[in-house]
């Protein structure tokens, strides 16, 4: 028993200096006893727990393990060393280990359990901070490696793998300095020296080599390892590659000094119009400063009448769309509004959202007074070049006068203008047009003509340009009796424009005149612009000069023509008259009579030549005449080959009897034919057959004349119907201006119709027109 | 007023024509003892003689020194009392043959003078 006893106390005292926590409960799980221990191990005290229940300690869902594990227990198996949790005094979950083995009475039956609770907590949390730690280095995009104090690689990452190429085997035992640069080796002696006085070094930028030689900017952080003992035993090394983010900081402090250079105003804000940055450029342009702008809304620099405006640029941005070159106007700080051009954005995050706006507005004040002056010019060009165009197509002198008065006041922006213009007509007098614009006609009637006053000498003498801002003013001005100035009524003229119009020559031939009745409106523009009109005009007016001139010697031709072929044919007629009394008369006197003959023969040809002659004169004129009537080419032909064939021996012969009906001027036509018909005589052999044929088509008749004479050759025959064209190589005998043929092909084609000639030398040719049956 | 013509009286043909000769060869053409002829130089004398006189055929110069025969035809047509008249036109231009004169004849200068004395004859 001693033994026992003494055993017993010695195992008390074990139990009562345990580290860990012990207790004992039956399976009602009432507890029996506990050690001292369960105080530091879950903050109860041995009293508190003993005669409470073992479920105090267990974390309610944790019940049903606990109650396998005493099941367990209770069947004879042991728990050993089972990680689980219980209960803190305080509520607190413990980590805890578990080795609950079962308590037997003297028989040998299982009446209770005892269990060991150690606190592993301590354990647990390295153990983890440990294992969280591997994967942390593992799993980082920094490289980490550790190295000794010799510089001898002792640990390496994944990323640092990754960074510097080399393998985990590759890099472990090799020296640091397969990293290094060679002009950077003295880097680790530095950073050698510093760790080695346990100073820590953050972010230092340098670059080091991977292995394929490819050097890398990184960011290193370096920290000395020691033992448990403090003792630094090692380095660790956190290399981060740093060429990503060296590129966004480059590119963000390129961006921020565009942004604060430029010249535009650099806005951004939320999409609720706060303003959130604000450049110089914008400081410039608006006049507000970042301070005064930032975090203030947008419409603060929007006129109040374009509010709404901003509510579609930030409902455009909102849909992801930018707004490009958007011309608008925006209010300075001053009040005073400036023209800009916009460019808005959208501004997103990281995922994509669009967070804000970002605005571009560019101060286009100038650039649109530039443009608008430019477009100014060009409307005025056109103006001018379309007015200079219409009254170059004019000829007649009012309109051309009214055309360049009413453009050049457009032009200029004057109220009134007028245009004088000095007309000599026929007989030498001199006399004055005048048109008006934005005036009536009555405005000026009552006035006269401008008189030589000083005012206008200089413009009617040629001597310039007279543009002056206040013409009441003027030292010129209001010289004249009786009016001394303005008559009274005239239209109210304050600033005054004029400018001589010169003829080609340089004669004055008018002036254009220009007034507005306030001051100061005509400009040195203006000026150039009117001078430019009034040379287009001088030009227009001296080609309607011409015109008119050529009109009316035009019309002396006319005359001419009408009074020579009179004066010609009248002695003609009483010639031919007389001379045909004799013939009568002769009635026995042969030798006399072929005397007469004779003389009437000349006179009929010198009579066709004046009307050849005439012919020519009006067709050249455009004075030849037709009556159209119908008439029957058939019958025409018949009576003209009848007639002709009395005075020939050739065999003229009509092939045609069916009558043929067409619109035409029957004398001409007859002088067509007979032309045709008179030339076949002349050019073919005496007794050699002459054939007229008349082809009726739908809509055209053809009539030929066809001779076996000498032919005309090629050459001539290009020219045939020319004027004046006479075939060459052909005896003289034959008489003739030349004029026929032409005079034919112009009856003809006056008609609508054609004529051809198909000829071969020596055989004969054929002579052919064609009429449309219904000319136009 | 116009005279009425006695059946006794000789029919009368007024012929107008500015050129001396020329009026004179007409005079010696139409010379007959069936008609008389009247020869005239200017408009002004033949409106004095149609004041007094209605000719049977007249025979008119178109270019005359103090108007136009044309016209003188149109209004000698348009009257009703000389509307009936024959008139004859000669003109040494044939495009002033234009429809609307109303004349009865036109006749190319230089003419045929058996036509010419057998076409005014033709309207006696």
């Amino acid at each position: 028993m001693y033994n026992f006893s003494l055993d017993y106390f010695a195992l008390a005292a074990v139990f009562e200096g345990l580290q860990d926590a012990v207790l004992t409960h039956n399976f009602d799980g009432h507890i029996s006893s506990c050690n001292p221990a369960v105080t530091k191990v879950l903050g109860f005290t041995p009293e508190a727990l003993c005669s409470s229940s073992i479920e105090t300690i267990v974390p309610p869902d944790l019940l049903k393990e606990h109650i396998d594990l005493i099941r367990k227990v209770k069947a004879g198996e042991p728990v050993v060393q089972f990680r689980t949790f219980r209960l803190s005094v305080t509520g607190n979950r413990v980590s805890v280990s578990l080795t609950i083995s079962p308590i037997k009475d003297q028989q040998g039956n299982i009446v209770g359990v005892s269990q060991i609770i150690r606190d592993i907590s301590k354990e647990t949390e390295s153990e983890v901070s440990l294992n969280r730690l591997a994967a942390i280095i593992e799993g980082s995009e920094d490289a980490i490696i550790s190295k000794t104090l010799n510089g001898i690689i002792t640990s390496w990452n994944a990323s640092a793998e990754k960074m510097f190429g080399y393998a985990a085997d590759e890099a472990i035992g090799q020296p640091i300095t397969i990293l290094i640069p060679t002009d950077r080796l003295q880097e680790e002696d530095m950073i050698l020296k510093h760790v080695s006085e346990g100073r820590k070094i953050e972010h230092f930028e340098t670059v080091r080599q991977k292995k394929n030689g490819e050097l890398i900017p990184i960011s290193l952080t370096i920290s000395p390892i020691r033992d448990s003992d403090g003792v630094i035993v090692g380095i660790s090394k956190i290399a981060r590659n740093i060429s990503t983010r060296k590129l966004a900081e480059e590119r963000q402090a390129r961006l921020a000094a565009i942004v604060e250079s430029s010249d535009d105003a650099i806005i951004s804000k939320t999409l609720d119009g706060i303003i959130q940055s604000w450049n110089r450029g914008a400081e410039k342009i608006f006049g507000y400063t970042e301070v005064e702008a930032v975090g203030k809304h947008i419409s603060l620099i929007i006129p109040q009448d374009r509010e709404e405006e901003e509510a579609h640029i930030l409902q455009s941005i909102r849909n992801g769309n930018s707004i490009d070159h958007y011309q608008t106007i925006r209010r300075k700080k001053s009040g005073s509004l400036v023209a800009v051009s916009l460019t808005v954005s959208p501004i997103k995050d990281a995922k994509g959202s669009i967070i804000g706006a970002s605005k571009v507005s560019r101060d286009i004040t100038q650039e649109r007074a530039g443009h608008e002056a430019l477009q100014q010019h060009a409307e005025r060009l056109q103006i001018l070049n379309s007015i200079a165009k219409t009254i170059a197509e004019k000829l007649d002198v009012q309109d051309i006068l009214q055309k360049v008065t009413d453009a050049s006041t457009r032009l200029v922006g004057a109220r009134f203008g007028a245009f004088f213009y000095n007309v000599t007509d026929q007989q030498g007098e001199s006399y004055m047009l005048y048109t008006l614009s934005g005036a009536p006609r009555e405005a000026f009637d009552k006035f006269g003509m401008p008189r030589n006053t000083q005012v206008f000498h200089a413009t009617f003498s040629g001597e310039g340009v007279v543009r002056v801002d206040d013409i009441t003013q003027d030292p010129r001005y209001g010289k004249m009796a009786p009016h001394f100035g303005m008559p009274k009524g005239h239209l109210p003229v304050t600033s005054y424009l004029a400018v001589p119009v010169l003829t080609v020559n340089g004669n004055v031939i008018g002036g254009l005149f220009f007034g507005h009745p306030e001051a100061g409106k005509f400009t040195r523009e203006h000026e150039d612009l009117v001078v430019s009109m009034a040379s287009h005009a001088g030009v227009a007016l001296d080609n309607s000069m011409l015109f008119e001139q050529v009109s009316e010697l035009s019309k002396k031709k006319d005359e001419f023509i009408a009074l020579a072929t009179h004066e010609l044919k009248t002695p003609l007629t009483s010639l031919s008259g007389y001379l045909q009394l004799v013939r009568n008369r002769l009635e026995d006197d042969p030798l006399n009579q072929s005397f007469v003959e004779k003389s009437l023969h000349q006179v009929k040809k010198l009579s066709a030549l004046v009307n050849d002659l005439f012919d020519v004169a009006k067709i050249q004129a455009g004075k030849m005449l037709f009556e159209f009537n119908e008439i029957n080419i058939t019958e025409i032909a018949a009576e003209l080959v009848e007639m002709l064939q009395h005075s020939t021996a050739h065999q003229i012969k009509l092939h045609a009897s069916v009558p043929v009906l067409l619109k035409a001027d029957q004398l001409r036509i007859e002088q067509v034919l007979a032309n045709f018909i008179t030339n076949a005589i002349k050019y073919s052999p005496e007794q050699s057959e002459i054939g007229i044929t008349i082809v009726d088509t739908d809509q055209e008749v053809f009539v030929s004349v066809k001779d076996d004479g000498i032919g005309i050759n090629q050459e001539n025959l290009k020219h045939i119907f020319s004027q004046f064209y006479r075939a060459k190589g052909v005896d003289r005998k034959v008489s003739g201006l030349g004029l026929g043929l032409y005079i034919s092909k112009e009856i003809i084609e006056r008609h609508g119709g054609r004529v051809s000639v198909e000829s071969e030398e020596g055989k004969g040719s054929t002579f052919t027109f064609c009429l449309p049956k219904f000319p136009r | 007023m116009v005279l009425k013509h006695s059946e006794m009286k000789l029919k009368e043909i007024v012929v107008v024509e500015d050129d001396n000769d020329l009026r004179e060869l007409i005079g010696l053409i139409l010379y007959s003892d069936q008609y008389s002829v009247k020869l005239l130089a200017n408009i002004q004398s033949f409106d004095q003689y149609m004041a007094w006189k209605c000719p049977d055929v007249i025979v008119l110069d178109v270019m005359l020194p103090d108007g136009n025969g044309i016209e003188v035809c149109q209004k000698l047509k348009a009257d009703q009392k000389t509307g009936h008249i024959p008139v004859l036109l000669m003109s040494a231009n044939s495009d002033k043959r234009i429809s609307g004169s109303g004349a009865e004849a036109f006749f190319d200068k230089p003419f045929d003078i058996d036509k010419f004395k057998n076409k005014v004859e033709g309207y006696i």
